[in-house]
C-alpha cells in the first residue's frame, strides 16, 4: 500500500492504534487481584446510658434464677451414691431445726441383716409422750458413723414429715434383730445400715456445697437487674439540689471579670462533666458559645472557677444515680452565686 | 446460542483469566463485531485528526507566505505569471481565479467591463467555497463518530450483558465468578466506544474552529482583492 505523505493520517492513526493495542495486551496480561478484605464486623455504639438500660431488670420477673445445674463435667465429679454410707465427706452442721431422726435406731448392732423386709409393719401404738428431743448440739454425722446408742427405749411418736414407712421400716428391723442376735460388734453393723435413705438425707443437706457455675449455661430470664438500671434518675428536685450544690462549691472559687459590664444580665452555661468521685471529667465548656466578648470573659471565668474548685464533693444520696450527673449543665448567674 | 454451550462458555469465562484479548474473544459475535467496528472507528478518525491537523498547518504557513508576497509590493501580473503553472491552494486559489477572470475579461473587447466587478465577487465566492469546502472536508466524520460511538458501544454492553444474563440463568449460578467476566466483556465494548468518542468530539471542534478561522481569513483576503480589482475596472472605465 502506498502511502500518500501529504496525508499519511489513516497509516499512521493504524499504526498507532497497533502499538496502543499491544501495549495494552502486554500490560493487562490479567488483572490484578483484589486485596484480600478481612470480614467486616458490625459494630454497634451504645452509650452507657443505654448499656444501664439494657442491664434494668424486669419487675414483673418471678424466677430470679433457674434451677442451676451442673455442668457435665462437674456432672461426673458429683459422687455416685457408694454403697459405703454414712461416709459423709465433710462435716455438716446440724440444721438447728434437724427432726431426730437417729433416735428411732437405737441399737444399729442389732440390724446384720441386710435384705430389708419389704413388709411394711404396721405403726405399734406407742406410748404418747411427745418428747420433741431437739438435741441440735450433737452432730448428725458423728452420730452416723459411729452410731451412737443413746436411747435404748424402743419408739417414739416421730414427727409426721420425716419418711414415716423408712422409720417403720427401721422398726421393724430392730424389733425383729433384737431376740436374734442380742450382742454383736457395732462395727459390723455399720456398713449395711440403711445405705440408700441416709445417703439421700445427706445429699439434700448437701445443697449448698454443690458447685453454683453455671457459666456455660445462658440464663434466659430476666434478672432483678443491677443497681444503677435506668430507674435511677434524679428528680427535678433533686437536680436543682445537685446544682444548687456545685453552684455553691464553685461560687466560692469564682471570680467573674471585673470590666464586664452588666454581668448581671449574662448568665454564661456550661457544661460539666463529672466522675463519680465528683472530680472533672474531661474540660468544662461553655453550652452555647457566644461571640460576645463579654460573655466570652464570663464563660472563660467560669470554666476557671470550675476547674480551680473541681473536685467536688458530692453528697453520697446522689452517687446512685452518677449517670444522670455525670454531664451536668450548671448556669453561672452573679446575682444567685456571689 | 443452546444453553449447554453457554453454560460450557460461562464456565470457561470463570475459570479463564480476565486479558483483553480473552475479553475478545470470549464475546459474543455481535459484540465482536461492534468492537472491531468501534475499533475501525477509532483509526479512521486518528488519521482525520492528523490529516486534518498537517493540513491546517500545511495552509496556514501557505497562507502567511502568501500575504507576505502580495502585499510586498510585487505586481498583480508578476505574480499571476509565476504562480500561473503551479497547483494553488486556498489563498493564492482564490487570488488566481479572480486574476483569471480579470485576465480575460482584458483579453476580451471593453464591453466585457461593464459587469466584470459582479463577476469576479461571483468567482470569488465559487473559489471560497470550493477551498472551505477542501478545507472542512471530512470533520463531518469526526462529529458523527464523535456522537455515535457511545451508542454503538452501549449497544455492544447491553447485547454482552444480555448474553451474560442467560448464561447466569442457563447455568443457575449466581457467583460473582460467573457474572463476573461477561459483564466484563461487555463494558469493553462500551470502552472501546468512549475510547473512539472522546477525541472524535475534542478533535471535531478544535477542528472546526480552525476551520472556521481560516474561511474567515480567505473571506476577508478576497474582499480586499476585489476591492483592489474593482478599483483598477474603475480606473480603466474611466481611462
Amino acid at each position: 500500500m502506498k502511502i500518500n505523505w501529504s496525508e499519511p493520517g489513516i497509516p499512521l492513526s493504524a499504526a498507532i492504534h497497533a502499538a496502543l493495542l499491544l501495549a495494552t495486551l502486554i500490560a493487562f496480561t490479567s488483572a490484578p487481584n483484589f486485596e484480600e478484605q478481612p470480614e467486616s464486623i458490625a459494630v454497634d455504639m451504645i452509650t452507657p446510658d443505654e448499656l444501664t438500660a439494657l442491664t434494668k431488670g424486669d419487675k414483673t420477673v418471678k424466677l430470679v434464677k433457674p434451677e442451676q445445674k451442673i455442668k457435665a463435667d462437674k456432672q461426673a465429679d458429683q459422687p455416685a451414691p457408694k454403697p459405703d454410707s454414712g461416709e459423709a465427706k465433710k462435716d455438716i452442721p446440724t440444721p438447728p431445726a434437724k427432726p431426730p431422726e437417729p433416735q428411732p435406731e437405737p441399737k444399729p448392732e442389732v440390724k446384720p441383716v441386710t435384705p430389708p423386709p419389704p413388709t411394711p409393719a404396721p405403726p405399734e401404738p406407742k406410748p404418747p409422750e411427745p418428747k420433741p428431743q431437739p438435741t441440735p448440739e450433737e452432730p448428725k454425722p458423728d452420730g452416723l458413723k459411729q452410731a451412737p446408742p443413746p436411747k435404748p427405749e424402743p419408739p417414739k411418736p416421730e414427727p409426721p414429715k420425716f419418711e414415716p414407712d423408712q422409720l417403720a421400716k427401721m422398726l421393724e428391723q430392730q424389733k425383729k434383730a433384737q431376740p436374734q442376735k442380742p450382742a454383736d460388734t457395732p462395727k459390723k453393723a455399720e456398713p449395711n445400715f440403711d445405705a440408700t435413705a441416709l445417703e439421700k438425707l445427706l445429699q439434700s443437706k448437701e445443697t449448698p456445697q454443690k458447685s453454683a457455675s453455671t457459666a456455660t449455661e445462658v440464663s434466659k430470664t430476666a434478672t432483678a437487674g443491677s443497681s444503677t438500671g435506668t430507674a435511677s434518675k434524679l428528680s427535678l428536685s433533686q437536680r436543682d439540689q445537685l446544682a444548687g450544690l456545685l453552684r455553691d462549691q464553685i461560687g466560692k472559687c469564682w471570680s467573674p471579670p471585673a470590666w464586664v459590664t452588666g454581668a448581671d444580665n449574662l448568665r454564661p452555661m456550661i457544661r460539666i462533666g463529672l466522675r463519680d468521685d465528683g472530680s472533672l471529667d474531661g474540660i468544662p465548656a461553655a453550652i452555647e458559645s457566644s461571640s460576645d466578648p463579654s460573655m466570652r470573659a464570663m464563660e472563660e471565668s467560669a470554666i476557671r472557677a470550675i476547674r480551680q474548685c473541681a473536685p467536688f464533693t458530692i453528697p453520697p444520696q446522689f452517687k446512685s444515680y452518677y449517670s444522670d450527673w455525670k454531664s451536668l449543665a450548671v448556669t453561672f448567674d452573679m446575682k444567685a452565686m456571689l | 446460542m443452546e444453553a449447554t454451550e453457554i453454560v460450557a462458555n460461562g464456565v470457561a469465562a470463570a475459570t479463564s483469566d480476565i486479558t483483553l484479548w480473552s475479553m475478545f474473544w470470549q464475546a459474543a459475535f455481535v459484540v465482536k463485531l461492534v468492537m472491531l467496528g468501534l475499533l475501525g472507528a477509532s483509526i479512521w478518525c486518528w488519521g482525520i485528526i492528523i490529516d486534518k491537523s498537517m493540513l491546517y498547518a500545511r495552509t496556514q504557513a501557505a497562507m502567511d507566505r502568501f500575504e507576505d508576497v502580495f502585499w510586498s509590493g510585487q505586481s498583480l501580473d508578476e505574480l499571476y505569471d509565476t504562480l500561473k503553472d503551479r497547483d494553488n491552494h486556498d489563498m493564492a486559489a482564490v487570488f488566481m481565479s479572480a486574476m483569471g477572470e480579470w485576465k480575460r475579461s482584458l483579453q476580451a473587447n471593453a464591453s466585457s467591463f461593464m459587469n466584470l466587478t459582479q463577476r469576479i465577487d461571483k468567482v470569488l465566492d465559487v473559489t471560497i467555497q470550493r477551498e472551505v469546502g477542501r478545507l472542512e472536508s471530512k470533520l463531518l466524520v469526526l462529529a458523527t463518530i464523535g456522537s455515535a460511538s457511545p451508542f454503538v458501544g452501549l449497544f455492544g454492553t447491553v447485547w454482552g450483558i444480555m448474553t451474560a444474563f442467560r448464561g447466569i440463568a442457563a447455568s443457575k449460578n449466581t457467583s460473582l465468578a460467573v457474572v463476573a467476566p461477561g459483564i466484563a466483556e461487555a463494558l469493553f465494548a462500551t470502552a472501546i466506544g468512549l475510547f473512539a468518542a472522546i477525541p472524535a468530539v475534542i478533535a471535531y471542534n478544535w477542528l472546526q474552529s480552525r476551520a472556521a478561522k481560516q474561511q474567515s481569513r480567505l473571506e476577508g483576503f478576497a474582499d480586499e482583492f476585489s476591492a483592489i480589482l474593482s478599483r483598477h475596472v474603475d480606473q480603466r472605465i474611466a481611462g
